[in-house]
């Protein structure tokens, strides 16, 4: 399986996380999102935790926050700095109008369909599609079906429906455990999604790819709006030559990585795509830097 | 040529903390299973999980915790389904995690080895004495060895048939 993320693991106190941690690496995720609720959105300052011991190679420690939406007109604080910092951003709506203030105004990349209840506001494909055009993907928690027989069914019925609304390509499964006993491992977690009537793909997608596409979407949310501008290396003014010597290394690392998808890639230089000179006697890349 | 097709699921058994281990029989996991079969899919699911090729627990390895499961091809997807429920295994807390699919024993056997070679390393990492590493070696080396002796076995019993 290619990369299977979990973006929700809660904070708790700090023996019980690490071993979440240490129980998310063993049973094979290359990503994890440690989780911050608040229940209601008030101006509170959240500090970013540091990320947390321990560290293994390729195995990435997210950060990430969620809230709850009750009231539309609380919702800005959505967009503030302090919420946008974090490297992804949940919300889980409770009304009707928060639903679709989620999906087409706020500024966030996940949005939470509770299971621990009855969907309390109807899904609509028209609203569903708005998210899904701007990348946001629909997330729901194994670890309460785990937990109750209840909350099972809520869980299935839940996704189901969504599942009917959207063809089951936007959806992510996440965790959201209360102990490390409550992981699963990536392959048993797509298993589940026969049970939400995804097929073979879009249950492993649940768990790998539509994370990837996450997180691409949550540092594109970051990067907010730039402007990128071509330059021919030979064209570079004096005073920016600098530049030349920053690329060279850039593009050496490159090489090095084998030019790979790495989604723990090279941080630093807010670059982003990449276009071969055509003209030139060493053909070679030019970065698109983002101003 | 009706033939009845299986899938053999390999799981390892995940204990939260790893200080004591209790052993746990075959028949322990399979109850755990098929309780967890009833409560998801019913009448209907246990019913299909008794016909032949019946719902089993063929091989447990006590020390490195692995299982080896059987199930008719047609009932795997249910029966992997309801594998992430199972969270006790009689008193003890335990979950399941799938780690191999295949259709016939000697494919999982072959898995099983390889699988124990290569926690080989890490293991040894943990050890922290001379005496601690030969022990994880020798308990290593007997899972390899056993593993090849019931793939002999079974192998041979099904010849025999």
């Amino acid at each position: 399986m290619s990369a299977p993320m979990d973006f929700n693991i809660p904070t708790c106190e700090r023996s019980t996380l690490k071993e979440k941690i240490k129980m998310a690496h063993r049973l094979g995720y290359k990503a994890v999102a440690i989780n911050i609720f608040i229940p209601e959105l008030t101006q509170t300052s959240k500090k970013k935790k540091s990320q947390q011991q321990p560290t293994w190679k390729s195995f990435r420690q997210l950060t990430r926050i969620s809230a709850t939406l009750a009231d539309v007109q609380h919702n800005f604080v959505m967009s503030t700095d302090i919420v946008q910092q974090y490297d992804l951003v949940a919300v889980q709506p409770t009304t009707d109008k928060t639903f679709y203030q989620a999906c087409t105004a706020l500024n966030v990349d996940i949005i939470t369909l509770d299971v621990t209840e009855k969907l309390p506001f109807k899904l609509k494909r028209t609203t569903i599609n708005a998210a899904v055009q701007r990348g946001i993907k629909f997330e729901f928690q194994y670890s309460p079906a785990i937990r109750d027989s209840t909350l099972r069914k809520y869980f299935i019925a839940n996704a189901q429906q969504f599942v009917f609304c959207d063809k089951g390509k936007n959806i992510i499964l996440t965790s959201g455990c209360e102990k490390a006993m409550e992981l699963r491992g990536p392959y048993d977690v797509a298993n589940l999604g026969s049970l939400l009537n995804l097929n073979a793909a879009q249950s492993k997608a649940a768990v790998t790819l539509n994370c990837e596409a996450l997180l691409k979407h949550s540092e594109s949310r970051r990067l907010n709006k730039s402007v990128s501008k071509v330059e021919k290396l030979e064209e570079i003014p004096g005073n920016e030559t600098w530049l030349l010597d920053k690329l060279r290394v850039h593009s050496s690392l490159e090489s090095v990585n084998g030019g790979s998808r790495d989604i723990a890639g090279i941080h630093g230089i807010d670059s982003s795509d990449e276009e071969t000179s055509v003209d030139g006697p060493a053909a070679k890349k030019i970065k698109l830097v983002q101003t | 040529m009706v033939r009845f097709k299986n899938r053999y699921i390999v799981c390892k058994l995940e204990f939260g903390c790893r200080v004591t281990l209790p052993d746990l029989t075959q028949d322990a996991v399979y109850r755990a299973i098929a309780t967890e079969l009833q409560v998801l899919h019913g009448d209907y699911g246990t019913a299909c999980a008794r016909k032949y090729p019946n719902l089993t627990v063929q091989y447990l390895n006590p020390s490195t915790n692995l299982v080896m499961v059987r199930c008719s091809r047609d009932q795997c997807k249910q029966i992997q389904s309801c594998l992430p429920f199972v969270k006790k295994i009689g008193e003890v807390d335990v979950f399941l995690h799938t780690l191999h699919l295949a259709g016939t024993i000697r494919s999982c056997m072959k898995f099983i080895v390889r699988y124990h070679k290569s926690q080989l390393p890490l293991l040894m990492s943990e050890c922290r004495n001379p005496v601690e590493r030969k022990k994880v070696q020798e308990m290593l080396t007997d899972s390899c060895a056993d593993s090849g002796r019931t793939l002999g076995l079974l192998e041979r019993s099904t010849t025999s048939q």
